[in-house]
């Protein structure tokens, strides 16, 4: 057992490490201007904003569908920051590193239950999984975009109003005490007024009556997730409805049939991003575009991810089980199969909650090798050139989103790659 | 199938995927034309 002054010793050192590498991870940001141009200059800067607290404004915000957008609670969040600070983009850009750090918090807190319940009863162990869990999500390239860019800050705080809904829910379970169960359902609403992806958390719920092995079979159960599903269902339509205003119906989606292959493809597209991310773009076009022939090598995914699943099941500890439980769940609904309205395949900011998945199943990974590898030394040179080399990488890659010009160039080296650029360039100045 | 085998296999589809990936990462040649011509009117505003 760990003596209770080692574990506060122990916990604060955790915590101050996390603090201070993201403050200097994220340093530079605080120079960085707003992206007039890439949807900062009306997702941000608009008259929601400036007409501060009378309530006809608090009434539209609340109301309004703003360009198939439905965020009320990130649209007061810029209200409340414009009241203070007026447009002075570094408060907004600190603010949205100060809702990552606490997001990263209430990771490592709760990645130390969720390892209790998952990996045993040795705190210290619990501990260095939370470390590494929470550690890896501050410093992941794929969340930089979310952080950096003002106009992401929803993703931000829908994450938080999420955590907290988790968190409030495992306190319940814990104590069975009804305020608890009646602040999740709270938080869950306040998640989805920040972002429609808020809708996952009744099966979130479920996936962790299964981490506490509660009983399935019990109505109690199911009656409890009734008011989440009902919200859900109702917050669904809500997204439904404010998508189809904007996108109208002209717009050409993909047929069923090749979303499917366009799925598994996207899933494992963002499983790479976030455990390799190799050349990290805010914009990955679709590999083709509607009406052309799905390209082979596409369906691949469709018969790889199935058969590595089926090939691997026996093998997979209960923590990689919930890992990858946790990570599909939070990005199934960005991963092309219900057609999304917009010309990118995948956007670094979806995978913002579900990167806690992968981080968790690292995070143990990492405590179950070092306790049982002879080479203990060897091993963690590994683990701090990856953590390394993750936290320089969104450091450097930082820069891009300085202001509208260092996005359009990073774009610009990509596209030049192309070996037919000077000819559709040439063909598009023609036009 | 023993598991050995079920984790070689498992492996082997995993580096093909990841190679895919990693290819994708590096070439923005399968952009479409569509695409291409939004990003020039978006460089030159």
């Amino acid at each position: 057992m760990t003596h209770p002054a080692r574990s506060n010793l122990t916990l604060f050192a955790h915590l101050a490490a996390i603090i201070i590498v993201v403050m200097l991870i994220y340093s530079k940001v605080i120079h960085f201007d707003f992206l007039r141009g890439w949807d900062d200059q009306w997702f941000v800067l608009n008259d929601y904003t400036e007409q501060g607290f009378s309530r006809s404004n608090i009434y539209a915000i609340a109301t309004d569908f703003y360009y198939g957008q439905y965020a009320p609670l990130n649209q007061l969040y810029y209200t409340i920051v414009y009241h203070f600070v007026k447009y002075e983009p570094a408060y907004y850009h600190v603010l949205n590193v100060l809702i990552h750090l606490s997001n990263a918090i209430l990771i490592y807190f709760l990645s130390r239950q969720l390892a209790l319940r998952l990996m045993g009863a040795d705190q210290a162990k619990n501990a260095q999984v939370a470390f590494f869990t929470s550690f890896l999500f501050a410093i992941l390239p794929v969340n930089l975009e979310p952080v950096a860019w003002v106009a992401a800050s929803k993703v931000g705080l829908y994450a938080l109003f999420y955590l907290l809904s988790i968190h409030s829910y495992l306190r319940f379970l814990n104590t069975t005490k009804p305020g608890y169960y009646y602040s999740t359902l709270l938080l869950f609403m306040l998640s989805f007024c920040a972002k429609e992806q808020a809708v996952t958390l009744p099966i979130c719920l479920i996936l962790l009556d299964y981490v506490y092995k509660r009983p399935f079979d019990k109505g109690l159960l199911w009656y409890e997730k009734f008011p989440f599903l009902i919200l859900s269902l109702l917050f669904g339509l809500i997204t439904l409805q404010s998508q189809t205003l904007e996108v109208g119906r002209d717009t050409n989606f993909y047929p069923l049939y090749e979303r499917v292959p366009l799925f598994f493809y996207t899933l494992f597209e963002y499983f790479t991003k976030i455990i390799f991310p190799v050349n990290i773009s805010y914009l990955y076009p679709f590999p083709y575009v509607v009406g052309e022939k799905t390209p082979i090598w596409m369906w691949i995914y469709v018969i790889s991810i199935p058969a590595v699943m089926v090939l691997l099941y026996r093998n997979f500890n209960s923590w990689v089980k919930f890992g990858l439980l946790f990570f599909v769940i939070h990005i199934a609904l960005v991963a092309n199969l219900v057609s999304l309205a917009r010309f990118s395949i995948i956007a670094d900011r979806y995978a913002y909650l579900s990167a806690f998945g992968i981080c968790f199943i690292i995070g143990c990974f990492i405590v179950q090798a070092m306790d049982r590898s002879s080479h203990r030394n060897f091993s963690s040179i590994i683990i701090a050139i990856y953590f390394s080399s993750l936290g320089l990488y969104t450091y450097t890659h930082c820069d891009v989103w300085k202001n509208v010009g260092t996005l359009k160039k990073k774009l610009r080296i990509e596209i030049r790659k192309r070996p037919d650029y000077n000819a559709l360039k040439n063909k598009y100045q023609k036009s | 199938m023993n598991k050995t085998a079920r984790i070689v296999t498992a492996v082997i589809l995993i580096v093909v995927m990841l190679v895919i990936n990693l290819h994708n990462a590096f070439s923005f040649y399968h952009i479409d034309q569509i695409s291409l011509t939004q990003f020039f009117i978006w460089q030159s505003e």
